[in-house]
């Protein structure tokens, strides 16, 4: 994956650019938001990781003039603002995440996945393996036998397969299903991870849902 | 202004304006006394007139109803210094007496340069003039060189002519003694005026004095110090309470100010300190396996306090009254997604976890996310503190003017003495030091009801404790 990173702090910048480029992405940097934009017009990435608080020429003012081009290019926002009405301008200006310092990497990666790698939410039945998910009828089978859900595990596992084969964090989990912004401390995620896990896990056939050690989960065969 | 704290009293608004007062009264006190005025003197001269024409009147009779009458005669006997002087009493001036016959001779009389007069009165009836002052009438028009009078003319049958001439010097000294009068009433006046607006000047000024040293005090460091209130007048006692309460106010908070960084800093030290002891050992150790270790220990711990940083900057942000949009929020769905999120917890202790809400909406206006994170933590305390097999209830009611989340548990309660303190930033009660938490969420609790004008009451379950937000709907 190609990625741009925009940010002033050389210090923050390099060894994320490393650790990037140790993960598997080809990562280029800017160091303002001017000569940012301008790359970020010529070259083909796919995705763009924007700090907020640029000299010159602002993360802000980069992802409005990006849009207003019509480059559709996906945005992730870093910041230093923790305030919920920070994170809706950032959104409203066109971003598609919002990640606030200091991150974990495995959260970065995980996000910039998911933003990069867009899923169509419009299927009606979401297939992973003998797992199929109907979102009309808001059942779940597995290898054709039914599954009793109740409404926020089955929004549970709607995200994590439209995410499948990616990892996802609690924190996403968090904000995407429970639409909390705020970390409660508790491993309570965890919980609701593992009762889902038990109930897809049928004797005789292969888990699905696996534990990302330290960072997080992920849905695949 | 001179030293700090004094002021000046031409400076104050009371000497100001008791001045305003006193100018604005002796403007009408003029206005009144020149009305006065003229109406005095307007009653003199109509008084003059009319003794003037009295006495013609007699004059007239005389000559009408005697015809041996000898005009002339009674004139010239009216006219001796001797009668003049006896008309000069009490408060009319001396009559002077002209009498003339057809041609305009001099028959009688004493008026001075008579035909001055005669070429002055002419054909009219009343005239006022002046004459040049005689020897014999000098003294009392203060030697003048000349002297007004008032003349009534008489013209008889075959011609003769009578004036009687009223000498208006007593007029003139009424006049004077008005005016005199007046310019006294005046002054005094704005005397009063300035030695009572001196007098209510220094007063406010005393009184302010007083404040101000003791502002000046606290600024200088002694917050306990509190302004007297005992002898100061009704407004400033009024204004001198509030600054002590504020003062109060001020004082608590920097108090809580100095606990709050106090147990910040203690508690930030232990993830500090294992951040340094495992790097330390790391680095007496050689072997990218340790290294390794130490630094994943590192990101755990500073993680641990970038939590910390975040959940306190909230918690001063929420305080500060800085809180992001509010909107016309369903508590019920609030409280459901908490219910949610929190019950595997609950099941795992076999808990029950049991609630009032129906489809309902109960809707408060108010910031979601906060109360979200509110009835959160409230949810995760009950489930922390509550041993296994307890029970946990959550209600929420709605009346006309009140909004109230209720929240009890089975757990240990918190002792009627230590409930102030559970609010407060990284206070743990001490029986709870050994369970993970981070004794910020009852704070962030407290801060998310006062933003929100509302309150948290602390009650006990019997067993357990229960909590209670209050909002006015």
């Amino acid at each position: 994956m190609n990625i741009l990173l925009i940010e002033d702090d050389i210090d923050t910048a390099q060894p994320l650019i490393e650790s990037l480029q140790q993960s598997g992405y080809q990562c280029d940097h800017a160091d303002n938001g001017q000569s940012g934009l301008s790359q970020a017009q010529n070259n083909d990435y796919d995705a763009l990781i924007v700090d907020r608080m640029l000299p010159g020429l602002d993360g802000l003012s980069v992802v409005k003039t990006l849009r207003e081009d019509n480059n559709l290019v996906p945005v992730l926002f870093l910041t230093a603002m923790t305030d919920i009405d920070d994170r809706v301008d950032g959104l409203m200006a066109g971003a598609d995440d919002y990640l606030v310092k200091p991150f974990a990497l495995a959260e970065l990666i995980a996000r910039l996945t998911v933003i990069a790698r867009r899923q169509d939410a419009h299927e009606t039945s979401l297939i992973i393996g003998d797992l199929v998910l109907n979102r009309l009828t808001r059942t779940v089978t597995r290898n054709e036998q039914p599954i009793t859900l109740r409404t926020r595990e089955f929004e549970l596992l709607e995200y994590l397969m439209q995410h499948n084969g990616q990892l996802v964090t609690r924190t996403m989990l968090l904000e995407k299903v429970w639409h909390y912004h705020f970390d409660p401390q508790t491993n309570i995620i965890d919980v609701h991870i593992s009762r889902l896990r038990s109930k897809l896990n049928i004797d005789g056939l292969p888990p699905l849902l696996h534990t990302v050690r330290g960072k997080g989960y992920s849905l695949h065969e | 202004m001179n030293k700090p704290g004094h002021i000046s009293l031409i400076h104050t608004t009371a000497f100001r304006l008791s001045l305003r007062y006193a100018i604005s009264f002796c403007l009408l006190t003029i206005l009144a006394l020149l009305l006065v005025y003229r109406h005095v003197l307007e009653e003199v001269n109509t008084q003059i007139d009319a003794g003037l024409r009295a006495e013609a009147q007699s004059f007239l009779f005389i000559y009408d109803d005697f015809p041996n009458h000898d005009l002339i005669q009674l004139i010239k006997h009216r006219s001796t210094e001797l009668s003049i002087r006896a008309t000069d009493t009490g408060d009319s001036g001396p009559r002077l007496y002209l009498l003339v016959d057809a041609e305009g001779d001099r028959l009688a009389g004493a008026m001075p340069n008579w035909q001055h007069a005669l070429q002055q009165q002419g054909d009219s009836t009343l005239t006022t003039f002046q004459l040049d002052t005689p020897d014999f009438l000098s003294h009392l028009v203060e030697h003048e060189p000349t002297f007004r009078l008032t003349t009534y003319q008489i013209i008889f049958d075959d011609g003769l002519r009578l004036l009687i001439g009223q000498a208006l010097n007593e007029q003139e000294e009424l006049r004077e003694r008005l005016i005199r009068l007046f310019w006294i009433i005046t002054i005094l006046m704005l005397g009063a005026g300035i030695i009572g607006g001196c007098w209510i000047g220094k007063s406010v000024i005393r009184s302010l004095e007083s404040v101000i040293m003791a502002a000046e005090k606290i600024m200088q460091g002694d917050l306990t110090r509190r302004i007297p209130a005992r002898h100061l007048s009704d407004e400033f006692a009024v204004l001198a309470q509030h600054i002590n309460l504020m003062l109060e106010r001020i004082e608590s908070l920097m108090d809580d100010l100095k606990e709050v960084t106090v147990n910040v800093a203690h508690d930030m030290r232990t993830p500090l300190t294992r951040i340094r002891t495992q790097a330390e050992a790391a680095i007496l150790r050689p072997g990218t396996e340790h290294y390794r270790d130490a630094l994943e220990n590192t990101v755990a711990q500073s993680e641990k306090l970038v939590w910390m940083l975040n959940a306190t900057m909230d918690i001063a942000r929420i305080e500060a009254g800085k809180v992001s949009s509010e909107h016309q929020t369903d508590l019920t769905a609030v409280c459901q997604g908490a219910i949610d999120l929190y019950e595997p917890l609950a099941e795992d202790k076999q808990q029950q976890l049991t609630h009032n809400l129906t489809g309902t909406p109960v809707l408060l206006h108010c910031n979601a996310q906060l109360m979200a994170q509110a009835v959160g933590n409230l949810l995760d305390n009950a489930i922390k503190y509550t041993p296994v097999g307890g029970a946990i209830t959550l209600s929420l009611t709605q009346s006309n003017h009140q909004t109230t989340l209720t929240l009890s548990d089975t757990g240990p309660g918190i002792p009627l003495e230590q409930r102030k303190k559970a609010t407060q930033r990284f206070v743990r009660l001490d029986n709870s030091r050994s369970l993970p938490g981070n004794g910020l969420g009852l704070s962030l609790v407290a801060a998310v009801a006062a933003s929100h004008k509302g309150s948290l009451q602390f009650e006990d379950n019997q067993p357990g404790l229960t909590v209670r937000l209050v909002f006015n709907s």
